[in-house]
C-alpha cells in the first residue's frame, strides 16, 4: 500500500530546454542502472527476505526509489516541454520523438527500451543484497557521467542529490548486510547459508 | 497568512530528515537519541503540512479537511509543473 503525497522528493525547477540533457538523464528512468529497476529490484526481493528489518529496509528504499524516479522524470519533461518540431530535429532527440512526442518512456540513453532483465530478484538473502550494493555503486557513477557533461545548475542540482541518495543507501545496505551476517549459522560456510533451505533461520 | 516559501521549505526540511532518519533507524534501531529527533520532526512536519492545506492546497489525501471547498485535489497543480516553484533548497 502507498500514499501519493503531491511534491516531489527534491524540487525540480528547469526553465531552460534542452532535449539533448533529456536524452542523457532518461537513462536514469528506464536504463540498465536507473531508478525504476532500482524500485522493482528491491520491491520483488523484499518478500523472500528472511529478516523482518532488512525486508523493511528494503520497502523504505525502495519506496524513495519511486520518488527518485519521479524526479528524473520530471526533468526530462521540463527539459522537453512545449518543443518544437525543429527543436527536436536538431537536438538529437528526432528518434524518441518519433515514438513518443515529449510523453516519458523508460528507456536508457541509447533507446534500448526498459527491462526487467536489468535486475534480480535471486530469492536469496547475500546474493540479493550483493547486487543491492552493486546496484547503488553503479547508479552513482551514472550520475558522475552525468554531471561530467551537464553545465546548467537548474539540472544539476536535483542530480547532485540524486547521486548523494546512492552513497547513502549504499551505506544502508552495507549494514543490512552486517546484520544478516550476524546471524548466520557460524558453522556453516561463511555467507554461504542458502536462504532456501532455511539453513539461515538456524540460529533465530 | 504564513509565507508559502517558508513553509515549504519546512516541509521539505523536515520530510527529507524524517526520510533519512527512518532508513538510519531501520539498521540502528537502538539509537534512542535518533529516535527522540525522530519523533520530533514528524510532528513539526505534520503541524507544516496542516498549514500549507489551511492557506494553500493538501499535499496528501489525508491533509484534505472539512468540505469548505468541495473536491480540491484534482485542481492544485502537479509537482512537476511548476508545483514546487517556492521551494529553495
Amino acid at each position: 500500500m502507498w500514499n501519493y503525497e503531491k511534491r516531489l522528493q527534491f524540487p525540480v525547477n528547469i526553465k531552460k530546454k534542452c532535449p539533448k540533457t533529456a536524452q542523457y538523464i532518461i537513462s536514469q528512468y528506464g536504463g540498465p542502472d536507473g531508478e525504476l529497476s532500482a524500485s522493482m529490484r528491491y520491491l520483488s526481493q523484499r518478500y523472500s527476505m528472511p529478516y523482518n528489518d532488512v525486508g523493511g529496509l528494503l520497502t523504505d528504499i525502495g519506496t524513495e526509489e519511486l520518488a527518485h524516479l519521479e524526479m528524473i522524470c520530471a526533468i526530462v519533461h521540463q527539459l522537453t516541454d512545449n518543443l518544437t518540431v525543429e527543436e527536436a530535429k536538431t537536438a538529437g532527440f528526432d528518434a524518441y520523438y518519433i515514438d513518443h512526442a515529449t510523453g516519458i518512456w523508460p528507456q536508457a540513453s541509447g533507446g534500448i527500451p526498459f527491462t526487467a532483465n536489468e535486475f534480480q530478484s535471486k530469492g536469496d538473502a547475500f546474493a540479493d543484497l550483493v547486487e543491492d550494493l552493486a546496484a547503488e555503486q553503479k547508479a552513482r557513477a551514472t550520475y558522475e557521467n552525468i554531471l561530467r557533461v551537464i553545465e546548467d545548475e537548474e539540472v544539476r542540482k536535483p542530480i547532485i542529490f540524486l547521486r548523494e541518495r546512492e552513497v547513502v543507501h549504499f551505506q544502508r545496505f552495507g549494514e543490512a548486510m552486517e546484520r544478516v551476517k550476524f546471524r548466520l549459522d557460524s558453522k556453516n560456510y561463511y555467507f554461504f547459508n542458502p536462504e532456501f533451505d532455511k539453513q539461515m533461520m538456524q540460529k533465530q | 497568512m504564513a509565507d508559502k516559501t517558508q513553509l515549504l521549505n519546512e516541509i521539505y526540511d523536515t520530510s527529507f530528515a524524517i526520510n533519512d532518519l527512518t532508513l538510519y533507524l531501520d539498521t540502528h534501531p537502538d539509537d534512542t537519541q535518533a529516535l527522540a529527533e525522530f519523533h520530533q520532526l514528524k510532528s513539526r512536519r505534520k503541524t507544516a503540512l496542516s498549514t500549507f492545506e489551511q492557506e494553500y492546497y493538501p499535499l496528501t489525501i489525508d491533509c484534505l479537511s472539512d468540505n469548505k471547498n468541495g473536491w480540491t485535489w484534482g485542481d492544485t497543480p502537479a509537482p512537476w509543473k511548476g508545483g514546487m516553484t517556492n521551494v529553495e533548497l
